[in-house]
């Protein structure tokens, strides 16, 4: 029996001794990190953590603790029931079939451990000489186990992964790309994104077209145009009232061709490679409240039509939970962080009419711009479908070519209008996005107005 | 005490070189949060965070390490294995003025001594007050969070210090029903452990009411050029977003163009414009008198009469690449994180201008209070005030809604024309996000600023 599992037997059995009902979740993980300078690997730095949460319910109330010291399981029992003396109300729990069926966790392919970190670490350093950029980055291999318990039920999952980020610098432009993979490979679409930002930073300062043009947006450019609508259907901000959706599930909001559905990784073939480097996005048995984690369909043909939720919010709003309570999120449990609706896996989809390659959808723009990424986006999240910022980096397009690096400049994107009226289609590629919410965004093509 | 007893015999025993630098930072961290949400109370928890990390910088390579468990043993010579294993680059550290004065500072009331039942009791009452104000409210958060952390660092050049910091913020928002979108009024307070400054914000609470509630019939601020007159809250994270961060050392190695625009004599503002990066006051989130390096803590005068004097605030490893002297800002978040050059509190010096006499000399142009939002990538910055009203020849009008101010960070300080004379001292939530590491506390102190023809769009 490890360490851990024999001090959640401790706690297991201190908590009944005091609580009427009690929850468990620890997490054990090691994060293994490379930084990539320049090149060269420059840096490294390990961690390995065990934390532990434990949710007590005492005369109707909730009381919660939690602690990286597992040697005192006293006072974190102590803790935890002496919150509970001035908790919130224990709501009743309303998930039939807590931890039915858990899904089977995928197999990580075989590593060679930390060396695979540096292995892939030199690999992206060396991208600098193909690619003809300086290269900077980090390359993270994580190992994550998630122990569960409760009076009547105990289960223990556990992940691996690698995560990727890059940022290649010119003279002109500072090109981010950012993926996840189970394999110790560098994904295609990180080299492939590289040579193209090659070919683009030689060229000339411009600004955007003044009249109608359309816009190319770049997955992570999506990721911050959609953040006000997955942060509107999220049960937090439904709960605390600050939601613009709320009140109009059912209503067309975007345009019809569009869906947003949470899911799972396709599952790949043993032999595969992880090409666009999504692979690697978790997707959990359950959430962090027992809840299992199904697929779950957000936007449908354009119409919001549901919000995703914890037990808690569930309960607030008087529906039910989709398995969306995560304390951080499935790649990086945060036990110290209060369990919130969280999308692991969100993916924009539009019919099959509407869905070319990049390179169709560059080609098709006669005059336009290339949003790469945004800045300030996220600030009025959830408040507000209109996203405004600044452009943080962008290129001007002519004639279906990039032509141009666009200078810097404030900008304000209407998701309706972005994803409504003009939307003309997504590419067939998607690219995986985490910030706030995790998924896998395609380029988007919206036309003039 | 320290937790080796300051024993030297833990960096022999790990194999490092004569020339290898070594640190082992212990911290032992806890932590109450609060949360009203929906129709009251959504949790209560506290954390006992503890852990301990070690870095290793050498010949050989450089590595850092952390672990829940408090055996700072293995945890070195896992830093010091990689350090070799993994052979990255080596580096090297500026010697530094060791942080010698342990004395505490003095803080009101301390938030540990207050009971959960009376917290739970005043914060309560804020949400519960906010929620019945008014028909158009749909909703109030309020979160509140507290921590005490006393750290340990002990270094293999013999250095032992340890030192005990705490944090208290409290934010409260208040949401309308605005019809496309929601609107927020917001109270927001902190402290380095004073539990007083959340006593007492019933009007705060009201007045966060009425501007949500209000901005639901606010026009919509027309975009364009605008004359803006910010409040000392909003002037001091700006400064924090501005020249703050452009200031500090890591973004400077291997950026000649930023090194060239923050070269020192260079004139970036008006004559009036003083900014420091300050060790701060006790009682305060900013109050840093020791980094995590162990190194004392002292002001950095950043410009002075507009002109930019030291440019760089640093941590021993940029002060060595730059050759000069270590700051005292090398933070970090936590002991999963190894240090790095971060802002403690930045003070804008009063000028002379009174608020009448700043408002008064505006045309068209906005009146900005708080900030509910703000971002920079040290080329732009986009800041979202709490509150806007509008300036029509001189007089401060009704509210507007939608404001955000944009604008490229060095250009935006040659539009500041007027700046006050008070200088506001207080401290919000908010916090400090770099590299991973966010929500690290720090504080501001500024008085008003009036910037000439600051871009404006609407959302």
């Amino acid at each position: 029996m490890s360490p851990l599992a024999d001090r959640l037997d401790h706690v297991a059995a201190e908590a009944a001794a005091r609580a009427g009902h009690w929850e468990i979740l620890a997490v054990e993980r090691d994060d293994t990190v490379v930084e990539v300078g320049s090149g060269v690997p420059d840096l490294v730095r390990s961690a390995h953590e065990t934390a532990l949460c434990l949710r007590v319910h005492l005369h109707g109330r909730v009381g919660t603790a939690t602690t990286t010291r597992l040697d005192d399981v006293r006072g974190l029992v102590g803790e935890a029931v002496r919150n509970a003396a001035h908790g919130p109300p224990a709501s009743p729990d309303p998930v039939a079939g807590r931890n039915a069926a858990l899904l089977a966790a995928e197999r990580p392919a075989p590593d060679q451990g930390t060396r695979s970190v540096r292995l892939l670490a030199e690999r992206l350093g060396a991208l600098q000489r193909s690619a003809g950029l300086t290269v900077h980055g980090t390359v993270t291999r994580t190992e994550q186990a998630v122990h569960r318990a409760a009076p009547d039920r105990r289960t223990t999952t556990s992940d691996r992964f690698f995560h990727i980020a890059a940022l290649a610098e010119g003279t002109a432009v500072q090109l981010p790309w950012t993926g996840w993979t189970r394999t110790p490979e560098l994904p295609a679409a990180l080299s492939a994104w590289l040579e193209a930002a090659a070919g683009w930073d030689g060229l000339p300062a411009a600004d955007a077209p003044s009249g109608d043009h359309d816009v190319l947006l770049a997955p992570s450019a999506v990721h911050t145009l959609l953040t006000p609508l997955v942060t509107a259907l999220n049960g937090t901000a439904v709960t605390a009232g600050r939601s613009f959706v709320a009140g109009h599930l059912g209503e067309p909001f975007l345009h019809p061709s569009i869906g947003l559905r949470d899911h799972p990784s396709e599952p790949a073939a043993p032999d595969d490679p992880d090409d666009e480097g999504t692979g690697g996005l978790a997707w959990p048995g359950s959430d962090d409240d027992g809840v299992p984690c199904a697929p779950l369909t957000l936007v449908e043909r354009g119409v919001p039509v549901r919000a995703y939720h914890s037990v808690r919010t569930a309960a607030a709003c008087g529906t039910a939970p989709t398995g969306h309570g995560f304390r951080g999120n499935a790649l990086r449990r945060t036990v110290l962080k209060p369990a919130t609706p969280v999308l692991n896996g969100a993916t924009l989809s539009a019919g099959s009419a509407d869905v070319g390659s990049f390179d169709d959808l560059l080609a098709g723009v006669r005059e336009g711009v290339l949003v790469e990424s945004l800045m300030g986006g996220h600030q009025r999240a959830g408040l507000s479908p209109v996203v405004e910022g600044r452009l943080r980096l962008g290129f001007l397009i002519r004639d279906g070519r990039v032509a141009g690096i666009l200078r810097q400049r404030p900008i304000a994107l209407d998701l309706r209008e972005v994803l409504g009226r003009r939307f003309r289609a997504v590419s067939d590629r998607r690219w995986a996005v985490s910030r706030i919410w995790s998924g896998r965004m395609p380029f988007v093509l919206a036309g003039g107005t | 005490m320290l937790l080796t007893g300051g024993s030297p015999a833990l960096f022999r025993d790990v194999g490092l070189r004569a020339d290898d630098y070594a640190e082992v930072r212990v911290e032992r961290a806890r932590t109450v949060d609060l949360v009203w949400r929906g129709d009251g109370l959504e949790s209560s928890v506290t954390s006992r965070d503890e852990g301990c990390c070690a870095r290793v910088i050498g010949r050989s390579g450089s590595a850092f390490a952390s672990d829940t468990a408090m055996d700072a043993g293995p945890v070195l010579r896992r830093a010091a294995r990689d350090a070799v294993e993994l052979g990255c680059a080596a580096g090297r550290l500026a010697a530094h003025r060791p942080y010698r004065d342990d004395r505490p500072g003095e803080i009101g009331e301390l938030a540990e001594t207050v009971g959960l039942a009376e917290k739970v009791e005043l914060l309560g009452a804020y949400h519960a007050a906010a929620l019945a104000a008014h028909t158009g409210v749909t909703g109030a958060l309020v979160y509140y969070r507290e921590s005490v952390a006393d750290v340990e660092l002990f270094t293999s050049e013999g250095t032992g210090v340890s030192y005990r910091r705490r944090d208290l913020t409290l934010q409260i928002t208040v949401y309308a029903d605005g019809g496309a979108a929601r609107t927020a009024g917001s109270v927001s307070a902190g402290s380095g452990g004073d539990f007083s400054v959340v006593r007492g914000l019933g009007p705060d609470v009201e007045a966060a009411v009425a501007t949500a509630v209000d901005l639901r019939a606010a026009p919509v601020v027309a975009p364009g050029e605008y004359d803006v007159v910010c409040d000392g809250p909003l002037a001091g994270i700006w400064a924090h977003e501005t020249i703050g961060h452009l200031a500090e050392a890591d973004h400077h190695l291997g950026d000649a163009p930023l090194q060239r625009s923050l070269a020192p004599g260079r004139r970036l503002g008006p004559s009036m414009l003083t900014i420091t990066d300050h060790p701060g006051r006790p009682g305060a989130r900013g109050f840093v008198p020791v980094d995590d390096e162990g190194t004392a803590g002292s002001p950095v005068e950043l410009l002075r009469d507009g002109v930019v004097t030291r440019p760089r605030l640093h941590d021993r490893s940029t002060a060595a690449a730059f050759r000069e002297d270590p700051t005292g800002n090398a933070r970090a978040l936590n002991f999963r994180h190894p240090p790095l050059p971060r802002l403690r509190t930045i003070a804008i010096a009063p000028g002379a201008a009174s608020e009448e006499e700043m408002i008064g000399g505006v045309a068209r142009g906005l009146l900005a209070r708080g900030v509910l939002g703000g971002q920079t990538d040290r080329a732009g910055f986009t800041f979202l005030p709490a509150e806007c009203r509008e300036i029509r020849d001189g007089e401060v009008r009704g509210r507007v809604r939608g404001v955000v101010l944009s604008g490229d960070v060095l250009g935006a300080f040659a539009a500041i024309d007027a700046i006050g004379r008070e200088q506001w001292r207080g401290d919000t939530s908010a916090s400090c996000g770099k590299q991973g590491q966010n929500g690290l506390p720090v504080s501001s102190w500024a008085p008003m600023l009036r910037l000439r023809g600051i871009r404006v769009t609407s959302g």
